[in-house]
């Protein structure tokens, strides 16, 4: 009865743990993604930027030739591209120099390494609010086995430096937001604002958490509080938030006003648009149809969280809508809320309604999936638990409901382990076999490290052999994560397939197939060997005959 | 009263940006996309491939007319001819 009593309490701690290390060594197992180098170099550039304005001569020196070293005809310029937030890639850069690291891999391995603890951290401040709200050890359980078993964002947390890094930063804010409706004093408010600047800085879509915060301070207004001291609460914000926005955000040192106005007007429409499939069609990421992200969300995300979202969510639309009608003039409590839990849940169902239609209504630029929503995953984690809690209620009685239902999300495992380590690539049972096809799996070329390693051992008498892309992926990218010694053994021709010994296939192209033919497999090359994961193309191998 | 006033007017503005977005805006877009898709680069290269390829298809054939339509662009091609020869 001890031992039952003391995994009882101390379960959290074990799950943890296990986590993290299982994390810490599965991190090798990942390739590297084609946005990663840019953002490498987006570091070492406003790294440079900086020591330059501090004057610090040896540093610079360092950075400049770190950034000479950079190369690629496809590697956009950070000059080009300044409005990036720098919140990761700088740090990571710092590192980098300060580590002396020169070999590409440690490079992007160390990336990984920091981009995987992050998400750890916000994973514990998730197991933080569900444990402000729920109380109850069954339900935070399942909260946070929804919230980090999710193939697409298990896989993610291991790279991407963009979406997971907001994501996390998301949670973190949220977290310190319901701090600071429980007890809103200075501390809480300094904690709130320092976290807001550090989210809208690494991307500036999370202004919403901002804007969504000083809504709320007006709608909490009850006839006990006075103006003065809203304002005062929104004024101290600003001042705090904007600050940290600035220090936080090198982009917007030289013109902070028009910089930031202009990096929002570029997240709701990016000046580069090209072609996607998208449902056995090739779309343009300028004009999605309504259906895009409702499709994307519903055939990657897990059954189970899936099913609980919709179930948690229904409940907390079914509560707006009783609200809603039974406003009075004069009321006791407020309008939408009872207590402050119906408060917190208010705040996530009303962000999430709003972020969802929004993106589906105003026609915003979206491509590679739902990667850039990946911070929704917070909001529908928390309203699968909402979901869960109803249930946990409606069948209290009946143990083994009970018991199913705390094991059940265990099975989000299955698609971790089946599709490791590509677990970006999941898709649930929705996608039936005959659309698997239809959807583009590896847009961030993730395989790429896989595929060339596997080249280099299938062909170990080879050395410089000419490698052929039929793809919109820059493969050249993938070398920098192999072994120093294999990377000058290939050379990567892009699409001059004359010249190509082999060709990389896969279904990710910027261009309509149907129509430009500059990723058709010429008739003199033969598929040698090709790379599936349930049933689904990853990549396709050509040879010359 | 304010406060209802208020919730109302949100509501309001809430419910005409979704009509319209869900109307005009999506016929908008429709049309936004047709415009983009026809004059793309990709589109023109296409239109000119396709041309290029159905005139090598017609100099491979034996004929490219049927009797009746060379008898037809032969008739049509004389009787501009004198027009114009007849003009001043």
């Amino acid at each position: 009865m001890k031992s039952i009593n003391f995994f009882k309490d101390n379960f959290i701690y074990l799950l943890f743990t296990i986590y993290f290390f299982l994390g810490i060594f599965l991190v090798k197992d990942y390739g590297i993604t084609v946005d990663e180098e840019f953002h490498r170099y987006s570091g070492l550039y406003w790294l440079n930027y900086i020591a330059e304005i501090a004057h610090l001569d040896n540093l610079k020196l360092e950075v400049t030739q770190k950034l000479n070293e950079i190369s690629g005809h496809t590697l956009p310029n950070p000059k080009d591209f300044p409005f990036y937030g720098v919140t990761f890639d700088l740090p990571l850069a710092f590192l980098e120099i300060i580590f002396k690291i020169e070999d590409s891999r440690n490079i992007f391995l160390l990336r990984h390494y920091f981009n995987f603890f992050v998400f750890f951290i916000s994973s514990i401040y998730f197991f933080l609010l569900l444990k402000d709200r729920f109380k109850d050890n069954k339900i935070l359980f399942i909260g946070i086995i929804l919230f980090l078993t999710s193939p697409r964002i298990f896989g993610d947390s291991f790279y991407n430096n963009k979406d997971i890094i907001f994501l996390s930063l998301v949670t973190i804010n949220i977290y310190y937001l319901f701090k600071f409706f429980d007890n809103s004093n200075l501390n809480n408010l300094f904690l709130f604002s320092l976290f807001s600047s550090l989210t809208c800085a690494t991307r500036i879509v999370g202004i919403f958490l901002p804007l969504s915060f000083i809504i709320y301070i007006f709608v909490s207004k009850d006839q006990n509080s006075n103006w003065s001291n809203i304002f005062k609460k929104i004024i101290t914000f600003n001042l705090i938030f904007f600050t940290f926005l600035i220090l936080f955000w090198p982009y917007l040192w030289a013109n902070p006003i028009s910089n930031f106005f202009l990096s929002l007007k570029i997240f709701s429409s990016y000046p580069i648009e090209f072609k996607m499939l998208f449902n056995g069609h090739y779309i343009n990421s300028k004009f999605l149809p309504l259906n895009y992200v409702p499709i994307w969300i519903s055939i990657t995300t897990p059954l189970i969280t899936l099913f609980l979202f919709l179930f948690g969510y229904f409940i907390l639309l079914k509560r707006f809508f009783i609200r809603l009608v039974n406003i009075r003039v004069l009321a006791t409590s407020n309008d939408f809320w009872k207590s402050q839990t119906e408060k917190k849940d208010f705040f996530i169902f009303l962000n999430f309604s709003a972020i969802f239609f929004y993106i589906i209504l105003s026609n915003t630029d979206l491509y590679n999936g739902w990667r850039h929503l990946y911070f929704l995953h917070i909001f529908l984690s928390y309203i699968a638990c909402i979901g869960v809690y109803k249930l946990f209620l409606n069948f209290r009685k009946i143990k083994y409901v009970l018991l199913i239902l705390t094991i059940l999300p265990l099975a989000n495992l299955y698609g971790i382990i089946k599709f490791h380590p590509f677990q970006s690539f999941y898709f649930n049972e929705l996608l039936i076999n005959s659309k698997k096809k239809d959807f583009e799996v590896d847009y961030w070329g993730l395989a790429g490290t896989k595929f060339l390693e596997d080249l280099i051992i299938n062909n170990k008498n080879l050395n410089d052999l000419n490698l052929a892309v039929a793809s919109f992926i820059p493969l050249e990218r993938s070398l920098k994560m192999m072994k120093n010694v294999n990377r000058s053994k290939i050379n990567i021709v892009g699409q001059n397939y004359e010249i190509a010994d082999y060709i990389f296939h896969n279904n990710i192209s910027e261009v309509d197939k149907s129509k430009n033919k500059k990723y058709s497999i010429p008739e003199n090359f033969k598929l040698i060997d090709e790379f599936y994961i349930q049933g689904f193309m990853i990549y396709q191998l050509f040879k010359k005959i | 009263m304010m406060k209802i006033f208020i919730y109302k007017l949100l509501a309001i503005l809430v419910g005409f940006y979704i009509i319209f977005q869900l109307t005009i805006g999506l016929v908008l877009k429709d049309i936004k996309n047709s415009i983009s898709n026809y004059s793309s680069e990709e589109n023109i290269l296409f239109v000119k491939e396709k041309i290029r390829e159905e005139l090598k298809n017609g100099l491979s054939k034996d004929k490219i007319l049927s009797p009746e339509d060379a008898k037809l662009i032969k008739n049509f091609y004389f009787k501009i001819k004198k027009e114009i020869e007849n003009s001043k």
